[in-house]
């Protein structure tokens, strides 16, 4: 089913909380930090767009959680970069769709797995390598083959760069050795599910790869999605141009709404 | 002497002696003897004047002869007879029957392994002129009318006859038709020449109790070892006719183990191939016992399995070692339609668990917002669902099973709230609702014909969805349910169950419905997870939580917890599911010539009867040779279609049922045509039953060793029965000479002492 939304997304005056909400806070305060700031961000936030569904069941909360990871190299932003960005995303959604979004930040770990299980659905960002421990790759991958589903979006180094989107095609490949990330093509339903994107996931900055994903053999489900095109930065509304922001949050909802299809 | 005393009585001397005197005159002997009075007075009072002429000695003398020759008289006017016994004409009848079922060509080491056949054909037709039989001892006493029978019976009247090639044996029967076609014949005795092995048909004891109501002693040889020799048997297999692709088939299996103590394995084979293997191990409680063996077959269409047991050497019974059973495979995908109020996480992982099994063709039609869905897993002819639920019953019974989601009932208008109904009640289908904000009573179903059906009681006042963590546990009694068996070993199942993750979210609802089923419930709080019911034609399940996908988060990715109990779920609910065209035979396995019943049941899309369809059943014989036969509706039920197959083959047969102008392809089905094993299961002579029929009717139960006395025993009953039903016979005497000569002489020598005496 695919759809335009009735009006566009406007840029999100979010500047105003951005001095406040530092890398360094969020990793220092962890959750309770990123809740107190959702919770401001989105008084601060003025969004007009209507409610695309009403009423929103308030049942299976969706939650969206942020993966803690450790970033090795010289890059500036690791792995809990642009919180604002999750909160402006969990905002949209709540507005935009019927799924009973939580407005809560949460981080998870890949060796607390048990904990991790209870959020199907990651997302991750970061500039640069990374490196996980053995028992965290391993996690990984139950994780994925259990019908977890991690969204890796390249925070994009020097603005043009794409260590993280590599990093994280190369992880999969060694952990599917025989099923590698592949590009995905641009009427894939994830670009089409719920905003239309016919030109697939937008590229804000970096190396201009395409969204590649993890494909399930047998089913063609997606398992895992990696953008190189820094979308995540697009949902801060603070880089990019309006349209490149507008669709940046509309790729992150397909990708729920593709999440929650699949 | 004889002549004479033959011409003076009219009779022989034995009819006086086998007789008794009789008087048959019309009048009463009350009045004939008051004449003899009045005429004993009426010579007295004639002669009484001679007396007085004569001596005294003279007149008593011919007062004697005249009262003797009066008396002579009135005995002759009585009309005397001699009256005696006489046999029936059309004489007595015996009946012999003798069992010619293949059971009887096994050969017993407790009787000299002769086959039982020969042993009976001996008795009856004998063996050479030392050994005269049955038949021949008793020929001059009565007509014997002898039958060969097995699942019929018939006349024969030759050993070569008797040949043990019947596939059934039906004593029931065969008493009853020899019953029926001897009715009104004096049957004085009926013979059983049998092993007593009965495998189909009636009792055995109401046979006999036929002949008890009648007086027909039963006198019964019976043939083989009541104790056989060590065997192994595969008494029964209980499979299912049809299953869907890629699922698991399980059979229930008896199997007979009589004087094994050793293990011992079973085997279950598809041609020559050995797809499961059971070591059993006996354990001394008994010759019988039952396993349950599961597999996922990978064939197409229909095909042959057997269950065996390789045979033992000590075994000399090899023929009931195994038994074949035919499976279908439907290989068309289940069609389910699952609508959502909302994008979930239970909408996607129970989606993931059905879509990745291609046995199901899950259609997902999700709300995104009002009156907008996004239809998922739908074909061309389903661009209805953009608009949401069907509206109408050809569109919905394209499904097997709905699951309503976490949605109100508003979203659906009455009308297919009715159709909601009737998809369950008429077509058979299977529903199941989910728990969430909006389902049971918080979704407004209470009065709607959804709430009706559901197995849980709930009203607009339940308390709210509840997010929390809990542990839900299976009901004791219905761990064995076949929802809820995720594991063919009971203990294996439970521990399955006992280390079950929690669930995440529960709908409160009233309580249970009588006569629903709770599989699933709340530990601690006793509210019910999952409970299950039969509504009409179809089934209706509640799951009240709505996250069982921390079931699929919570176990290794290599289990298949979450999927097989969603997916054993769906199957369960749509059991009761019609399909427009349903095939089947009145028995999977047929003998040869054994009369095939094809009958075929015509819906239309919206299930409604089809009297006047042209249904065409295509049956291939093992030889590749094709028949065509319409099938007639029957009249008597509405859209059913008959037709009947005679196999002359043995082997697989193949039939395809198609209607014609139906784009659908034809539904197959496969039977089997064998050799009968059914005579060669629990083979020993069957003693006790044998014995209550023989005393049921005071007849005799007798062993190849006492054949004489047998023999004897019926002698003497259809002798003693002759007489019985022997009738009346006199013979008069009135007009016997000696009679007259004696009047004669008595009135003469009367009259000649008058003359003399100057009296007359």
């Amino acid at each position: 089913m695919r759809r335009t939304p009735n009006q566009p997304i406007r840029q999100l005056p979010i500047d105003s909380i951005r001095d406040g909400l530092t890398r360094r806070g969020f990793l220092r305060r962890g959750g309770s930090a990123m809740a107190a700031l959702a919770a401001a961000g989105s008084g601060l936030l003025n969004i007009s767009s209507p409610a695309l569904a009403a009423p929103a069941v308030k049942t299976g909360q969706f939650v969206f959680p942020r993966l803690q990871f450790t970033v090795y190299d010289e890059t500036v932003d690791l792995w809990n970069c642009g919180p604002i960005g999750d909160v402006n995303l969990r905002k949209k959604l709540q507005e935009l769709t019927n799924i009973n979004v939580s407005q809560e930040p949460k981080v998870v770990h890949l060796n607390d797995f048990d904990e991790m299980c209870r959020y199907p659905f990651v997302f991750m960002t970061a500039e640069g390598y990374f490196k996980l421990p053995e028992i965290e790759e391993k996690n990984l991958r139950e994780f994925l083959e259990r019908g977890g589903f991690v969204l890796a979006d390249d925070c994009v180094y020097l603005g043009k760069q794409d260590r993280f989107f590599r990093f994280y095609v190369d992880l999969i490949k060694k952990l599917f050795p025989n099923n590698p990330m592949r590009k995905i093509p641009l009427d894939h339903e994830i670009f089409h599910c719920y905003y239309d994107l016919p030109q697939g996931a937008p590229h804000c900055q970096g190396v201009p790869h395409g969204a590649y994903g993890l494909f399930e053999p047998g089913t063609g489900r997606l398992m895992t999605v990696a953008t190189p095109g820094d979308i995540h930065c697009g949902w801060m509304n603070r880089f990019f141009t309006p349209e490149l922001n507008e669709k940046s949050i509309q790729m992150g909802i397909n990708t729920i709404i593709y999440f929650l299809t699949h | 002497m004889t002549p004479l005393f033959q011409w003076l009585f009219n009779h022989s001397l034995d009819n006086f002696g086998g007789g008794k005197l009789v008087f048959s005159s019309p009048l009463a002997g009350e009045l004939r003897f008051l004449l003899f009075a009045a005429a004993i007075v009426g010579v007295w009072f004639l002669y009484r004047k001679a007396a007085a002429r004569t001596s005294r000695k003279t007149w008593r003398v011919i007062l004697g002869l005249r009262l003797a020759a009066i008396g002579l008289l009135f005995f002759m006017l009585g009309a005397p007879v001699i009256r005696s016994q006489a046999p029936r004409a059309g004489g007595t009848f015996a009946a012999v029957m003798v069992d010619s079922s293949a059971s009887m060509s096994i050969a017993d080491p407790a009787l000299s392994n002769r086959p039982r056949i020969d042993l009976a054909k001996e008795a009856i037709f004998g063996a050479g002129p030392q050994q005269a039989g049955l038949l021949k001892a008793i020929a001059g006493q009565c007509e014997t009318v002898t039958y060969a029978f097995s699942d019929s019976i018939k006349r024969i009247d030759a050993p070569n006859q008797l040949d043990a090639q019947g596939q059934a044996t039906n004593l029931f029967r065969a008493i009853h038709d020899v019953d029926a076609e001897l009715r009104g014949v004096p049957l004085a005795a009926a013979v059983l020449v049998t092993d007593g092995c009965r495998n189909t048909g009636g009792s055995a004891e109401d046979a006999a109790k036929m002949l008890q109501a009648r007086g027909v002693p039963l006198y019964v040889l019976a043939l083989g070892d009541p104790n056989p020799p060590p065997d192994l048997e595969v008494v029964q297999v209980l499979a299912p006719a049809r299953a869907r692709r890629n699922s698991e088939v399980e059979l229930d299996i008896t199997v007979r183990h009589t004087g094994f103590k050793t293990p011992f394995d079973l085997l279950l084979k598809r041609g020559d191939t050995i797809i499961l293997t059971r070591r059993i191990e006996p354990d001394g409680s008994g010759d019988l016992t039952r396993l349950r063996m599961a597999f996922t077959p990978d064939h197409e269409g229909s095909a042959t399995y057997r269950v065996e047991i390789p045979a033992a050497k000590e075994e000399k019974l090899a023929q009931n070692n195994a038994k074949d059973f035919v499976l279908d495979l439907q290989d068309d995908r289940l069609p389910v339609l699952y609508i959502e109020g909302s994008p979930r996480q239970e909408y996607r992982f129970l989606r993931r668990a059905l879509f990745r099994d291609p046995d199901f063709r899950l259609v997902g039609v999700l709300r995104l917002a009002p009156k907008r869905f996004y239809v998922q897993g739908a074909n061309g002819n389903e661009t209805y669902l953009k608009d949401g639920f069907p509206t109408t019953a050809e569109q919905l019974f394209t499904y097997q099973a709905i699951v309503l989601g976490d949605i109100e009932a508003d979203v659906f208008s009455p009308q297919q709230l009715q159709l909601l109904e009737q998809f369950v009640k008429v077509r058979g289908g299977g529903l199941l609702m989910l728990g969430g904000v909006n389902s049971f009573g918080l979704g407004h179903y209470a009065p709607t014909p959804v709430g009706r059906m559901l197995p849980v009681s709930i009203s607009p006042g339940d308390p709210p969805y509840s997010d929390e963590q809990y542990a839900a546990s299976v009901v004791e009694k219905a761990m064995a349910h076949p929802v809820m068996k995720l594991a063919l070993d009971a203990g294996e199942n439970k521990a399955l169950w006992d280390h079950a993750p929690p669930l995440v979210g529960i709908t409160p609802v009233t309580g249970l419905k009588p006569g629903a089923t709770m599989l699933l419930e709340r530990q601690k709080t006793g509210q019910p997870v999952l409970a299950v019911q039969d509504y009409g034609a179809g089934r209706v399940a509640a799951f009240t939580s709505g996250g069982s996908w921390f079931w699929r988060m919570s176990k290794p990715a290599s289990t298949e917890f979450h999927e097989k109990f969603w997916k054993q779920l769906i199957r369960w609910l749509v059991v009761g599911a019609r399909e427009q065209l349903m095939v089947s035979t009145d028995a999977e396995i047929y003998t040869r010539r054994d009369p095939v019943t094809v009958r075929a049941t015509v819906v239309g899309k919206d299930m409604t009867p089809l009297n006047e369809a042209k249904v065409v059943a295509q049956i291939t014989d093992p030889l590749g040779n094709m028949q065509e036969i319409p099938m007639d509706w029957i009249l008597s039920e509405e859209g059913v279609y008959e037709c009947h197959f005679l196999p002359e083959t043995e082997g697989q047969h193949k039939l395809a049922v198609r209607v014609e102008g139906w784009e659908a392809k034809p539904v197959e089905k496969g039977f089997l045509v064998s050799q009968p094993v059914l005579e060669f299961s629990d083979a020993g002579m069957k003693k006790e039953v044998l014995m209550r029929m023989a005393e049921a009717t005071h007849g005799g139960y007798y062993e190849p060793a006492q054949l004489m006395a047998m023999i004897d025993a019926v002698k003497a009953r259809v002798t003693q029965a002759a007489l019985e039903s022997a009738v009346p016979h006199d013979q008069p005497l009135w007009d016997m000479p000696m009679l007259f000569i004696l009047l004669l002489g008595l009135f003469s020598a009367e009259w000649i002492i008058r003359r003399r005496k100057g009296l007359a």
